[in-house]
């Protein structure tokens, strides 16, 4: 696996999710970040540091992620999402607009 | 066919939505996410959402759901008015505070009504006692009835027509507590009265107070000689 095709994003807790490159791109906005080097602070080598998104949060979003290029590919399931954690994840969600 | 992917935001309203009796405080959530969410919820959980999210003015947002909240339980006309007279001083109140004041208002006004209709049930009630018979605790005294064992009771055996009635009646009559307690009475009120002389002799008779079966006949016949 290419190194390249792998990003890395870190929740505030400092944890790290590595995931693909084009699931990460499912969010407009780390498209953009990874898109256009330098114009970002957060975006070194591939690594996108989310300093106001939790650890849970973060991994509940990488899921969605996959998840949501399953279903463009045809596979509709459903994600399921714990209650205690809409309002954050949706908060996250709108800041990534994702 | 690329298929239209819900968006994650998206997905969150809906759970959201269909938890929102669960949601307390909204913390930072953007207005326009909350938009989409608050409306439905019912009054008392946007109240417990206001109330629970500190620093954070949701009026913005809200205002116009208290204003529905308003018109559903007050009625148009009531909305009307206000909102004329609020043009007319030009000032604008939330409708958040209209509507607790409002029914604070109607509860006052409930109380009220409750309290006058309390109050005129009792002056029905007091009139209607006031011209009933009233029930006498004191019975008043007369010599030939002071020596019976229970004075209203003895009565009940004149009243008696079936004879097991009265058989019964006069068996309780002479039972052992029944002479007891109307021996202490009669104990009471001979220290009190002056007595005539057939009652006062047999009254003074036994330890119990009344004579003796040997000294008549029959039980039948004394409470009848007693009573002349």
């Amino acid at each position: 696996m290419k190194k390249e095709e792998m990003v890395k994003l870190i929740s505030a807790e400092g944890f790290e999710f590595v995931i693909d490159k084009k699931a990460a791109m499912v969010s407009q906005t780390i498209r953009n970040m990874l898109t256009s080097p330098g114009s970002f602070a957060e975006t070194e080598h591939g690594e996108v540091t989310f300093p106001e998104i939790s650890t849970t949060i973060l991994e509940k979003i990488c899921q969605y992620f996959y998840w949501s290029l399953q279903y463009a590919s045809g596979k509709e399931t459903e994600f399921h999402i714990e209650p205690e954690l809409t309002l954050e994840l949706m908060m996250a969600a709108n800041y990534l607009h994702t | 066919m690329m298929r239209k992917v819900p968006s994650l935001v998206d997905l969150c309203v809906r759970v959201a939505v269909d938890n929102v009796r669960y949601i307390g405080n909204v913390g930072e959530t953007e207005n326009h996410l909350l938009e989409r969410i608050l409306p439905h919820c019912t009054l008392d959980q946007l109240k417990h959402i206001e109330d629970s999210t500190e620093n954070r003015d949701l009026s913005p947002i809200t205002d116009k759901l208290w204003k529905e909240f308003y018109k559903r339980q007050f009625g148009d006309d009531s909305i009307n008015i206000l909102v004329e007279r609020m043009r007319q001083k030009k000032v604008m109140y939330k409708w958040k505070q209209l509507y607790e004041a409002k029914l604070k208002e109607r509860e006052k006004a409930t109380q009220e009504s409750c309290d006058r209709l309390r109050k005129r049930y009792l002056e029905v009630n007091a009139k209607k006692q006031s011209r009933q018979v009233q029930l006498c605790t004191k019975v008043p005294s007369s010599s030939a009835k002071r020596s019976y064992s229970g004075g209203v009771v003895a009565n009940n055996i004149y009243n008696t027509k079936s004879g097991l009635m009265k058989k019964a009646k006069i068996e309780f009559i002479n039972s052992r507590e029944v002479k007891n307690i109307a021996a202490m009475k009669n104990k009471a009120v001979q220290r009190s009265h002056s007595v005539s002389s057939p009652v006062k002799r047999v009254t003074s008779s036994g330890p119990s107070g009344l004579p003796s079966s040997s000294s008549s006949s029959s039980k039948l016949t004394k409470p009848i000689q007693r009573r002349f």
